[in-house]
């Protein structure tokens, strides 16, 4: 009886010890997401009232993609050029960070992450003083004549670098950018550097060791550093209300607003299910793409 | 009082908008992080505001506690933004009183309040912890249509004869006798004249195709559309849905040819200052707290412009509505009020304001001559509180105005 | 392959092609001294060790062979052609890095296949050499796994065909058996043997461990300090060590202060632990009234206690302990001027010596090598101990008595 006993103990631990992280997920994922559903297909009667009814009204859906898919592809087209920017930027920093800078790497690291002590909104409007009409940026442009020539670029559109899209998306870059850098340091800092080594000594040249071996080995550390850019970037509204104009506004205002000044609590959580929804999507399709074993196994 | 974007903008937009600069720069020094996000966060887990206030709810007259719901930087405070410390109208009031004050500024934008706050937990009958908090009139309006407050004890207000007339014949509560208004102020239209190159009368002027994407107009649908109205020659506080219409497609067309760059809540101050923009609609007290070198100019248009107020409201089953009737009188004694006003420095509603500025004298004395705090009877006379609206009225009037503000 | 037939090879190593010419190669990083003054000829077909403590600039050496470093003075030549500044990939060598470094994302396959893709062999070839190479290391089976799920002896295998598959000039291999264990390691040099066998490529081989290196080389040269003590095959390099160093660390040595008290043709007269004894040895570097040290390996040594053999150089001393090592009896002597002597003696059943027994210890007189070097001339003899993992750890002073 009591080898049985201690038996089905046996069998019931891993439960046990699964058991709390079961409760937080039910509790803080499930039940949230359970909720926006019913709400997303529920009706107010009383935009001022708190009540709403279950009404199955599928039409929130549909009502909040033919209204708001200008936001959606601007959001969604936003964060992935800044996402790009990000790897661009993100990737030559992390790998000389991890390779090349010896003992001034912790120092470095330090550097990437001292603006992010100061608060994502402080920053931003910071970068409202650099890029204004009077701000240093296109002081130095214009000392150049050169407003002329990053017009014809697209880096400022009619000789103003603040409130246009070229703003937003490089807010979203800079804002994020630490999370882009840190898992492919991470990922990097990983990789033996022997195998480089190896690899020139099987007939690579720099180049194509690079390509061959520390490419491929870094990029879980790409992968994670997009989910942690494009996701949050997708979502964020501050770059788009601080640097923009009225034509680049994204997807978060708009489901604030719907919440806040409209009451509109069925149709605000349908359009963030589609947005969710949307991301999900896009990361499972990223995941099958770039054959991240931990995801897609 | 104003319209944000966001919670989490709120708190250090307001911050910089109730502040003085030096005040401002010396507060977030000493932690812009968590000044900035604190209070949005606050809200944002919705805090003490859910629970219900205790014990002593049951007649609603308590007399010995008081608790205030009010924007941030909206009273007078010493430097390290003490409310309680000597000589700030709070510690004055407590001692002759003897009533214990808590005093949040955890009112941080009207929809994140009526939505997280006042909508759950007075629109299921319960009551908030809060005996006073302070919305912008049109919001009061809301409120006190859905009967979510108290008649006030005018009893205990003799101070309500203070109260400027105007306030008295508005449509959702004749007589102020469900509200006292705290702070008030007007838009109109500012400009940085070496943009524009002259000054500005009209609120037409920002429609002139040669300040093309340099002109922001504000989120605030009343702020906004009004404005607008008065410049296609109709009453904004008719609240008459089709000159409302006319009003958005105008703005509408405006926006799609590119004259408005973006609307805005308070960050219009820094593009002015920084010369992004050449003209906007903007709020009285802002400007009054720009720098002067920067020779902005503020103007209410000579079609007319918006008023607005904040005002107290006591939510319906407050536990000490005597506590409250008291603070009300106390702060519509003038010498009071005139405290209040040297800090905030918006509009007072409370009469004989300006004589007691005067009366104390130095700086006191000249913010009683700044047109902006107290101006002529003509501007006044030009001055207009936006309509009420019917709820389906104004749900989709704003769901329109978001449109367009994207 | 039989001793015989290994010892018929060495004369013959001299007339092979060289493969790899070190031309009087320094290397210096910062203020350190890495490698100074190497120079040495390593030819076609052999399996050329390179043996010292770590820190002695063997791996710094085959470093610059592969061109993961520059020399800072001299010439590597491969095959007639300087490489000193030929980068890596354009080097027709490779190398087996000490941990493998596999890559970990590909299969043994894509591994093996590595270094004909870089070259862009065509695919048939490819596929022919890898499967090839597969074979001569037995991975067959296992093409398709992922280094990760192999041993460290696979592993090793697999870092083998990588390198091999390329047919290098010359195969490097940086302490390729340092992470595998005792077992494995004595199974994995045969098979390194085996292999050498079959393909018949030069191979440069790096360890600490002087029994590695005595097992596998051809030759062997010492390394220490970034010098190159000696180069020899491994039975001169034990029976004849250069200088102190050497016989100190490969194998164990009696190793006692000498004064040169004249010269005879053929032969030095040098007094030995209070003895006077001709060495057959004609050093010229000692002057008479110098300084050497007189080394005799323990095993050369008899331990009697009536002397068998008149002709044979002996010394009498007491036997302080005695332990059992198996084939072996090992033996510590106090001699009468206080110098310890270590011997190692077959372990019959009867009539051997036990301690407190005055005893002659004797060698033959081929066993006794004069040192250039005083005998406390080089920290390295004290502090090899401890760098040397080998089973058989060397014993460089015989005075330092064992538990």
């Amino acid at each position: 009886m009591a080898g049985e006993s201690s038996l089905r103990k046996g069998r019931k631990a891993p439960y046990a010890l699964i058991g709390p992280g079961m409760l937080w997920l039910i509790l803080f994922f499930l039940v949230p997401m359970w909720t926006l559903l019913r709400i997303a297909l529920s009706e107010k009667p009383n935009a001022f009232l708190p009540d709403y009814e279950l009404t199955w009204r599928w039409a929130n859906f549909s009502d909040a993609i033919s209204r708001f898919q200008p936001e959606l592809i601007r959001s969604f087209t936003y964060a992935g050029v800044a996402t790009i920017l990000c790897i661009l930027i993100g990737y030559p920093l992390a790998y000389f960070v991890a390779f090349k800078a010896g003992r001034f790497r912790a120092l470095l690291l330090g550097l990437i992450m001292v603006p992010f002590f100061t608060s994502f909104l402080i920053r931003t409007i910071a970068w409202q003083t650099i890029l204004g009409q009077d701000g240093p940026a296109l002081g130095v442009l214009k000392a150049l004549s050169l407003v002329s020539v990053t017009d014809a670029i697209g880096l400022t559109s009619n000789g103003a670098f603040l409130n246009t899209p070229q703003a937003v998306i490089g807010g979203l870059t800079y804002n994020f950018v630490a999370f882009m850098i840190l898992p492919i340091y991470v990922s990097l800092e990983k990789i033996d550097p022997r195998l480089m080594e190896a690899a020139r000594d099987l007939y690579s040249t720099p180049a194509a060791a690079f390509r061959k071996v520390v490419l491929p080995l870094s990029l879980p550390g790409v992968f994670a550093g997009t989910l942690l850019t494009f996701i949050p970037a997708a979502g964020d509204y501050i770059n788009a209300e601080l640097l923009g104009n009225v034509k680049t506004g994204m997807i978060g205002s708009q489901i604030s607003k719907l919440f806040l000044k409209e009451s509109n609590y069925p149709e605000a959580a349908a359009l963030s299910f589609i947005f969710m929804a949307i991301i999900t999507v896009g990361v499972l399709v990223y995941a099958k793409i770039l054959g991240t074993e931990e995801l897609s196994a | 009082m104003t319209e944000r974007i966001d919670p989490e903008l709120a708190a250090a937009i307001e911050m910089a908008r109730r502040l003085s600069r030096r005040r401002f720069l010396t507060r977030a020094g000493l932690g812009a992080g968590a000044l900035a996000m604190a209070p949005g966060l606050l809200t944002a887990c919705g805090s003490d505001d859910k629970q219900p206030s205790g014990s002593d709810s049951s007649g609603g007259k308590g007399d010995k506690k008081l608790s205030i719901s009010n924007w941030t930087a909206y009273i007078d405070q010493d430097d390290n933004g003490n409310f309680n410390a000597a000589g700030t109208t709070i510690a004055d009031f407590q001692e002759q009183t003897g009533i214990a004050v808590t005093y949040k500024e955890d009112f941080n934008d009207n929809d994140e309040y009526f939505n997280k706050t006042l909508s759950p937990i007075l629109g299921k009958g319960k009551t908030l912890a809060a005996d006073i908090f302070i919305p912008t009139y049109w919001m009061a309006a809301r409120v006190v249509g859905l009967d979510w407050v108290e008649e006030l004890l005018l009893d205990e207000i003799p101070n309500h004869k203070n109260l400027e007339d105007n306030y008295l014949d508005l449509a959702w509560n004749p007589g102020a006798t469900k509200h006292m208004p705290w702070q008030g102020g007007a838009t109109g239209i500012a400009w940085n004249p070496k943009k524009t190159g002259g000054d500005l009368k009209s609120i037409n002027d920002l429609y002139d195709p040669k300040y093309k994407g340099q002109v922001t107009f504000l989120t605030e649908l009343r702020d906004t559309v009004g404005l607008t109205m008065f410049g296609e020659g109709t009453d904004p506080s008719s609240a008459n849905l089709d000159d409302i219409n006319a009003a958005a497609d105008k703005i509408e067309k405006a926006t799609k040819d590119g004259q408005i760059l973006k609307f805005t809540g308070n960050e219009y101050l820094r593009s002015l200052e920084n010369g992004d923009i050449a003209a906007c609609i903007a709020w009285s007290g802002d400007i009054a707290q720009l720098n002067p070198e920067l020779g902005i100019k503020f103007a209410i248009p000579e079609e007319g412009g918006m008023q607005w107020f904040d005002t107290m409201l006591v939510p319906k089953g407050a536990a000490n509505q005597v506590a409250a009737a008291r603070w009300m009188n106390f702060v519509y004694d003038p010498e009071n009020a005139a405290r209040i006003s040297e800090y905030v420095q918006f509009m007072s509603p409370v009469k004989g304001v300006k004589e007691a500025l005067l009366a104390k004298g130095g700086d006191a004395a000249a913010l009683a001559e700044n047109p902006l705090i107290f101006p002529d009877e003509q501007t006044t006379a030009r001055l207009k509180v936006f309509g009420e609206l019917s709820q389906d009225d104004e749900i989709a009037v704003q769901s329109r105005f978001n449109d367009i503000t994207g | 392959m039989t001793v015989s037939e290994k010892d018929n090879a060495t004369p013959s190593l001299s007339q092979r092609r060289a493969v790899i010419e070190i031309d009087n190669v320094s290397k210096v990083f910062g203020d350190y001294v890495a490698v100074e003054h190497a120079n040495f000829t390593i030819h076609e077909g052999e399996f050329f060790s390179m043996l010292g403590p770590s820190g002695c600039g063997k791996t710094t050496t085959l470093r610059m062979i592969a061109g993961f470093e520059t020399p800072t003075t001299g010439a590597i030549r491969l095959e007639g052609s300087d490489v000193s500044r030929v980068p890596p990939h354009k080097r027709d060598v490779n190398t087996v890095f000490q941990q493998y470094a596999l890559f970990p994302h590909m299969t043994v396959w894509d591994n093996i296949a590595y270094g004909p893709r870089a070259k862009k062999l065509d695919k048939a070839e490819t596929a022919r050499r890898v499967d090839e190479m597969l074979e001569v290391v037995r991975l067959g089976d296992f093409a398709k796994r992922k280094p990760t799920q192999l041993s460290g002896g696979q592993q090793q295998r697999v870092a083998l065909a990588r390198a091999l598959v390329n047919y290098p000039k010359a195969l490097l291999l940086d302490e390729p058996l340092g992470a595998l264990d005792l077992k494995l390691r004595q199974g994995m040099q045969l098979e390194l043997k085996r292999i050498q066998r079959e393909v018949g490529i030069t191979f440069i081989f790096v360890t600490h461990d002087q029994e590695e290196a005595l097992t596998m080389s051809d030759r062997i040269a010492v390394m220490n300090a970034g010098r190159v003590e000696q180069i020899g095959t491994p039975r001169e390099i034990y029976d004849r060590p250069s200088n102190v160093f050497v016989a100190g660390f490969i194998g164990q040595a009696n190793l006692w202060p000498a004064t040169v008290k004249g010269h005879k043709p053929n032969a030095t007269t040098v007094e030995v632990a209070g003895r006077t004894l001709d060495v057959s040895q004609d050093d010229s570097a000692l002057g008479v009234g110098d300084s050497g040290t007189f080394m005799v390996r323990p095993e050369r040594m008899y331990v009697e206690q009536q002397l068998s053999d008149e002709s044979r150089w002996t010394v009498v001393g007491t036997v302080a302990e005695m332990v059992f090592q198996g084939p072996v009896v090992r033996y510590e002597l106090v001699l009468p001027d206080g110098a310890h002597a270590v011997a190692h003696v077959p372990a019959r059943r009867e009539g051997l010596p036990v301690p407190g027994d005055t005893v002659h210890a004797s060698w033959a007189d081929d066993a006794g090598v004069l040192l250039a070097d005083p005998h406390n001339a080089s920290p390295a003899t004290s502090s090899n101990t401890s760098s040397n993992t080998s089973p058989t750890a060397t014993e460089p002073e015989p005075k330092e008595t064992e538990q």
